[in-house]
């Protein structure tokens, strides 16, 4: 019995009383804690004077006391000296969080599924996004490394390329005290070789020796400061080590290069890591390079473009007004380019930020897209936003079943905070479970995820890294837990213990709502992947404008012993029957890019303008071997002499940037200054020599005048009896250049890898759609169920009084596909608007049309049906008799 | 240290709850102080004082648990900590060191 009870019955039982308003007056001030024990006080002495017979001195001092007690500390209403048992609440809650969700076992596991794939896929893309935004961070200096690409502007075009003239990173530094360091990285393609063998090595980079005090490579053997002691000396990465030589330990030995340098090995380093933009695998000296290609005066020359530039700046360098005066410096420099209107502007390019950001013509190949990286960014916050609604809905929607446990609580004398925040335990402690899950696959798949990216990933468990994870995964499940853990607790526990409760209109829309926008997302993401993915087999199945799909493309650097046996060798080769044409050139693979040149053009109005534009040096069978076609005029002929000194051939681009009018009329132009004009003697129709990336620019083809100056040829070839043929290409070439390596490739698989990127990012877009798709299939899957498990005995007895399995089917259905309608039709502008933007960057691109829609649409609804039709099924022809027993 | 001195009364009221291990609480505390220092104590005091011993730590306090006897209300039964012991040592050793000096003043003044 309460004290209050008992001491009412107490008092009733004495016949006489303390006076009743004293009473009530000492009950309102008292606090509520000292109540019990001031008033026994007081009613102890009243009973004592009653008990020595003075009943009125008791009753007046009754209210003296009462008076006398009113003092603060007796009214106060804090309770110090209560202890409250914390810590046990909460190991309580960790209890109950596991017991319920053994209790939920399916709700459980959904959240678990849901929650584990949302967070490894978003874990997966941030770390990828990470290296893509960290490229080239790891060098000490990387703060003040800055590269110097330019604009360039002719009176014919502008374009910004990354490559700088020679003469700014043997120069620079010297004239500008805020530049404390500058050195330039070219490429080179060589002949190797080393003991017996011979080698093509395209991953020889050359570098002035600053090059290694700026950034920051790990050096395995040798010293940074005597690498290029002895300027004949060359570095050599780790597997350009051991493919050399078959070991790492390779410091001392020697190698032949291009068959007439003699290099010794002079420091071993490891491989260039896949974050960064500069991947190389062996060095060799400026000073060197300058030396073999007799290119000593090549420190003075401020135009053109063959090396990346790179300064190092001393901290808080004013950079504009640097960068100012470098110009105007260079720009003086520059007369000769001045004069015929074209210039150089020079700024400058952090070294963080190029892997993402430039744009710029003759760049690394690697290069990223920071179009990309802010996409999947994007999708990952979109899956798990997903994840969370998924939780959310899920733990809602079975709020019910908790109704009973919430009600006993609160009567019993729970504060509706502490049940808050039972049930934020809970989603948090879900959220960790989910996120040792995640991790786990992120641990299990990582490989096949580099596979797919291309390239590996640096995940580094730093501390901060761990923490952050930690900390994201609390947040996050106090995030998806707040609404369920708000709504269960709000239950009345009267309403509940009576049965009363039903899951009330205000929350289903909320559900409802939560859905469509999950789907809504999900759609949009499916409309993406068949954009995507037809945009992808476009480009690949482009017509180039050329025979693509027969060309074997073979390149000898140009080497002379090869030059000099090259009639012999065609003529053998075409001896074949499944050899049907050959051609040699220089720099004309239109997969390996052109170079450029400029060029003194008459244009149609008659004035005579300098272009820069991309030239090819071919021979005649050009044309035949790669099945171009002629616009006007005639390719080059042997048949006629003139045509090596005096001819030059162009696109349908060119000849529109000159203003030639038609291709007819381009015929008899000239190009060219003295001694060397050339007349245009046929247009050929254009074709994508750079890839579907960009379109087509102008072109200006060129004879090749000096027979020893040819470095490659193609053949076409039948690939029916692909080894076959190969055979006798190999026998072949080894009879007549026995000292020189087979370099081959087929160019149809060049023309494939150039859409790696895109092809990488249709499948990595494509996966993680799925993913979402599935994780909005489990959240409908966990809502079917518990409205279901809710309707249960309405949906029994209806089948009692008649109804068919297929009506009840139906009647469920109904309910959830007019959200997934409501959610297509949401999805459709939502989907095509960010589409629209993602085409716009392709210079050949496809349009989307209604059959999109509808497949996407069609996809979502039959996926939709497969998920709720495996509940509805069990429900609605299982035995009414068991579901009316579920009480 | 604050709040570590014992008032006049404050060291009488813990003296008493010390004295009186068994029901100690407001009233019988009010009463033994009547009976040792023949002044009426206005239980409010008693009560006060109590409070206050609690809140600087001298004392805790539970209340009874089962007892029926004032009209089914329990009492608070209050018990002496170890700071309040040592409070209480503390007051009683200077106490003792002060009488001690006056013994010697007064030993020398009348031999003097």
């Amino acid at each position: 019995m309460h004290w209050l009870e008992w001491s009412l019955l107490m008092d009733k039982l004495n016949k006489h009383s303390p006076p009743k308003w004293a009473d009530i007056f000492l009950e309102w001030y008292c606090s509520p804690h000292q109540l019990e024990d001031v008033q026994g006080a007081l009613y102890e002495y009243f009973y004592d004077r009653v008990e020595a017979g003075e009943l009125k001195k008791a009753k007046m001092m009754y209210w003296l006391d009462v008076f006398t007690h009113f003092r603060p500390h007796i009214i106060n209403r804090k309770q110090t000296h209560y202890k409250q048992n914390n810590l046990g609440m909460y190991k309580n809650f960790i209890k109950l969080s596991f017991r319920n969700m053994k209790r939920q076992k399916l709700t459980s596991t959904l959240n678990l599924v849901g929650l584990s794939i949302g967070i490894a896929s978003f874990l997966m893309i941030m770390v990828w996004v990470n290296q893509e935004k960290t490229f080239d961070a790891f060098h000490e200096n990387a703060e003040n490394i800055y590269r110097i690409p330019n604009t360039f502007k002719s009176e014919s075009e502008e374009f910004t390329q990354a490559v700088s003239g020679p003469a700014l990173g043997a120069q620079l530094h010297k004239l500008f005290p805020q530049i404390t360091n500058a050195c330039r990285f070219g490429n080179s393609n060589v002949q190797i070789k080393a003991g017996n063998e011979n080698f093509f090595e395209s991953g020889l980079r050359v570098v002035d020796a600053s090059y290694f005090d700026m950034f920051t490579w790990d050096v395995t053997a040798g010293s940074l400061a005597d690498f290029f002691s002895n300027p004949n000396s060359i570095v050599l990465t780790k597997s350009a080590s051991i493919k050399f030589f078959g070991t790492e330990d390779s410091m001392g030995k020697t190698l032949i290069m291009d068959e007439e340098t003699s290099l010794s090995v002079s420091g071993i380093i490891e491989d260039a890591p896949s974050n960064s933009q500069m991947q190389f695998s062996s060095f060799i000296s400026m000073d060197l390079a300058k030396i073999i290609r007799g290119a000593e005066g090549m420190d003075e020359n401020w135009g053109g473009g063959q090396f990346h530039t790179y300064l190092q700046l001393a901290p808080g360098t004013d950079r504009v007004s640097l960068m100012a005066e470098v110009n105007k410096l260079i720009t003086a420099k520059l007369t000769f380019f001045t004069e015929r209107n074209m210039s150089y502007h020079y700024f400058l390019q952090p070294l963080t930020s190029i892997h993402l950001e430039s744009t710029a013509r003759y760049d690394f190949a690697n290069n990223g897209s920071a179009r990309n990286v802010s996409i999947f960014t994007n999708v990952a916050y979109i899956i798990l936003l997903l994840a969370c609604i998924n939780y959310v809905n899920l733990t809602t929607a079975n709020a019910i079943k908790r109704a009973k446990e919430v009600g006993v609580k609160k009567l019993i004398g729970a504060h509706k905070g502490q049940l808050i925040i039972q049930y934020l335990v809970e989603s948090v402690i879900t959220t960790i479970l989910s996120a040792i899950l995640g991790l786990g696959m992120i641990y299990m798949l990582l490989p096949s995820f580099e596979m797919l990216i291309g390239y590996e990933i640096v995940m580094t468990l730093t501390a901060l890294n761990a923490a952050l994870i930690f900390g994201g995964t609390i947040v996050l499940g106090l995030i998806a837990g707040f609404l369920p853990a708000f709504a269960i607790s709000s239950f009345h526990p009267l309403s509940v213990l009576k049965g009363q409760l039903r899951s009330g209109k205000k929350g289903a829309a909320i559900r409802k709502s939560l859905v469509v926008f999950q789907f809504t997302a999900t759609i949009a993401l499916i409309i993406a992947i068949i954009t995507v993915n037809r945009q992808m087999s476009y480009l690949q199945n482009q017509d180039l404008g050329m025979n693509t799909s027969e060309i074997i493309s073979i390149n000898y650097r140009g080497l002379s012993s090869v030059n000099q046996n090259k009639d012999v060798l065609r003529n053998k080769l075409l001896e074949h029957p499944k050899f049907k044409a050959a051609t040699f050139y220089r720099n004309a693979y239109p997969v390996a890019g052109l170079s450029n040149g400029t060029v003194l053009v008459e244009n149609g109005s008659g004035d005579k303008v300098s272009s820069s534009l991309y030239h090819m040096q071919v021979d005649e069978n050009y044309k035949d071997t790669y099945e171009i076609e002629m616009a006007a005029g005639r390719f080059f002929s042997s048949e006629f002499i003139s045509d090596i000194e005096a001819s030059v051939i162009v696109n349908e681009a060119a000849v529109l940037t000159f203003g030639w009018g038609k291709p007819e009329d381009a015929i008899g132009k000239k190009m060219g200054s003295e001694p060397r004009i050339r007349t245009v003697i046929g247009v050929v129709k254009d074709f994508n020599f750079e890839g579907l990336h960009k379109t087509v620019e102008p072109l200006r083809i060129l004879p090749l005048r000096n027979s020893s100056n040819f470095s490659s040829f193609a053949l076409k070839v039948n690939l029916d009896n692909v080894f076959e043929t190969f055979d006798y290409l190999k026998e072949t070439w080894e009879s007549i250049n026995p000292t020189v390596p087979l370099d081959y490739t087929i160019m149809n698989d060049d023309i494939n890898n150039q859409y790696t990127s895109e092809v990488r990012f249709k499948s990595i877009f494509s996966i993680f759609s799925v993913l979402s798709v599935i994780i909005a299939c489990l959240g409908l899957f966990g809502l079917v169920t518990a409205s279901t498990n809710q309707r249960i005995k309405e949906l029994g007895i209806r089948k009692v009084l008649g109804a068919s399995g297929s009506g009840l089917v139906q009647l469920i259905s109904r309910e959830f596909l007019i959200l997934v309608i409501v959610s297509l039709v949401l999805a459709i502008p939502l989907a095509w608007y960010g589409m629209e933007q993602w085409l716009t960057g392709f210079a050949y691109r496809i349009n989307m049309d209604w059959t999109f829609f509808a497949l996407a649409g069609g996809i979502a609804i039959s996926i939709s049906m497969l998920t709720i039709s495996f509940q509805t099924f069990k429900v609605a022809y299982g035995d009414p008799t068991k579901t009316l027993r579920h009480e | 240290m604050k709040g570590t001195n014992l008032g006049e009364f404050e060291e009488l009221v813990l003296l008493i709850v010390v004295a009186k291990p068994i029901e100690a609480y407001s009233v019988a505390i009010a009463r033994s102080i009547d009976e040792i220092s023949n002044r009426k104590v206005v239980h409010s005091v008693v009560h006060t004082c109590l409070n206050r011993l609690e809140k600087k730590g001298f004392v805790t306090s539970e209340m009874t648990e089962g007892s029926r006897e004032r009209g089914g209300r329990r009492k608070r039964v209050y018990k002496v900590s170890t700071i309040g012991m040592t409070a209480l040592e503390k007051a009683k050793s200077q106490r003792n060191k002060l009488w001690d000096m006056i013994a010697l003043v007064r030993m020398v003044s009348t031999n003097g």
